[in-house]
């Protein structure tokens, strides 16, 4: 049995796209602290049952900071990308407090509620601008791509016109095929881009999270101007990737199963809790979240010894039927507010607010405006981002 | 544990004589990650500091109707800095 699972290599690759690899049901029941080995011939534990996987995030003594020995590293190239992390995503307490703490007052439910105008504006003319192009065009690049870009880069204060640049730096950073040489330009590209910024912002202070940054926190002291940087690249990069993946995931998801489109486009007042569903089945961060164990610790009766790395799958977590009866299934009338699509723990989602106010906005807004919307190509046709840090499609063509 | 919140010394300090069976909450704002769950889940309860979107409690013991909304947000807080103390 060991050496069996000894070969269980990760990522596991799945054969319904909705649905996560098969093997996890397996593991949930039979091996939940699964060995499996990765890339660089190391054996993390594959944690799939939600409990252990919220216990694991939610200690202190479980690291996340990837330059530790043990950290798994699920990609030779995010590797390299993780290891130059110096933002709060990677860095434990009290570090990561302090630093996170200089951007929690611009995501709060007050400050996303006063910019609900602006993400409907973008939203209406978008959807305008989409439906005016030719049948079967493709909805990541017209409609969830610049949605949210447009969303993160007014917050942030950077031009959208450079949106093909950093969608490209994404593209690099977080593909399970980047050679490191590659993720190393591309993170050097961005981060004389960002510093430029910063210099901008400096010299000439706007109403953007990016200016205050500059003169609440570089100006006094209070943050190293490499450490401001990677939070702007954190910024940057969560707050257009994923939510991404999941407007067009989402949108594939409901025209995959029209009659929990039915549901929501009759009862808007379902939306808040379709959102949680959709996030809770898509589970679009499906590799991690992942730490390393400081010292030998009890994880509800197992025993992980210091230095053993950690991954808690995100997309097994939220379908562990313990917490989500018959969990393959959608149902949107379902109670999914127990997730962990954003993570759990200090580390959970600090944009968690925003996206769910976007998803909110456009699962409400879409199929109304374009209640003929449907999928222009055969479902085998459409590329799933297996290949991805954050799964999606690669190409969503529609039609109206 | 106290609520360093200003705005909660409108409201009875923990040791101040309550009713009996009344749900109490606590909150521990250096905990906090300010992640906004609370806030989403149970308005009526929780608040979040505009300075730094920290939890900002708004009643110890809240109605009955809010009750369950309170449960939740505990539930779900990500950094465990909501309790609820059945008394």
């Amino acid at each position: 049995m060991s050496q069996t699972v000894a070969e269980l290599a990760y990522p596991m690759s799945r054969t319904k796209p909705f649905n996560p690899p098969d093997g996890y049901a397996d593991l949930r029941e039979h091996e939940p602290f699964a060995r499996v080995r990765l890339w660089d011939g190391t054996y993390p534990y594959l944690l799939t049952k939600f409990d252990d996987i919220r216990a694991v995030l939610s200690n202190p003594q479980f690291s996340c900071e990837p330059n530790r020995e043990g950290f798994p590293h699920v990609f030779e190239g995010r590797m390299v990308a993780d290891k130059a992390d110096r933002s709060f995503l990677r860095l434990d307490n009290p570090e990561h407090d302090r630093l996170r703490r200089m951007v929690t007052k611009e995501f709060t439910v007050r400050r996303i509620e006063q910019l609900t105008p602006r993400i409907e504006e973008s939203m209406d003319r978008l959807i305008t601008q989409y439906s005016q192009l030719p049948q079967g065009a493709d909805f990541v690049e017209h409609f969830s791509a610049p949605l949210p870009t447009e969303i993160i880069t007014f917050l942030l204060g950077i031009p959208y016109e450079d949106h093909q640049f950093f969608h490209e730096a994404t593209r690099i950073q977080f593909g399970s095929k980047s050679t490191p040489p590659e993720v190393r330009k591309s993170l050097d590209d961005l981060f004389n881009y960002l510093d430029a910024l910063i210099t901008r912002k400096d010299r000439e202070p706007q109403d953007d999270i990016v200016s205050r940054l500059v003169v609440e926190q570089l100006k006094p002291g209070h943050v190293d101007r490499l450490t401001l940087i990677n939070i702007v690249r954190l910024l940057l990069s969560a707050g257009h990737q994923t939510t991404q993946n999941m407007t067009a995931l989402g949108v594939l998801t409901l025209l995959q199963h029209p009659d929990q489109l039915a549901l929501i486009k009759s009862n808007p007042e379902m939306i808040p809790g379709a959102v949680e569903e959709l996030l809770r089945f898509s589970s679009v961060l499906h590799v991690g979240a992942r730490r390393v164990a400081l010292e030998d610790i009890d994880v509800n009766g197992k025993l992980v010894k210091a230095g053993e790395g950690v991954i808690c799958s995100i997309p097994a977590a939220n379908r562990d039927p313990d917490l989500f009866p018959d969990p393959d299934r959608l149902d949107v009338e379902r109670d999914a507010a127990r997730h962990v699509a954003f993570g759990f723990g200090i580390h959970q989602c600090l944009g968690q607010v925003l996206a769910r106010a976007e998803l909110r906005i456009v699962y409400g807004s879409l199929f109304n405006r374009l209640p003929n919307l449907r999928l222009a190509v055969p479902f085998e046709k459409l590329r799933f981002r297996h290949d991805m840090f954050v799964y999606g499609v690669h190409e969503l063509p529609l039609a109206w | 544990m106290t609520c360093l919140s200003t705005e909660c010394t409108s409201f009875p300090w923990p040791g101040e004589p309550t009713e009996s069976n009344v749900m109490r909450i606590t909150v521990n704002r250096l905990r906090c990650i300010a992640a906004g769950q609370c806030v989403l889940k149970s308005p009526h309860v929780f608040d979040q500091d505009e300075q730094d979107g920290i939890v900002v409690l708004l009643t110890e013991n809240p109605a009955p109707e809010f009750e369950a909304s309170a449960r939740l947000a505990a539930r779900v807080c990500p950094s465990e800095a909501i309790t609820v103390h059945d008394e």
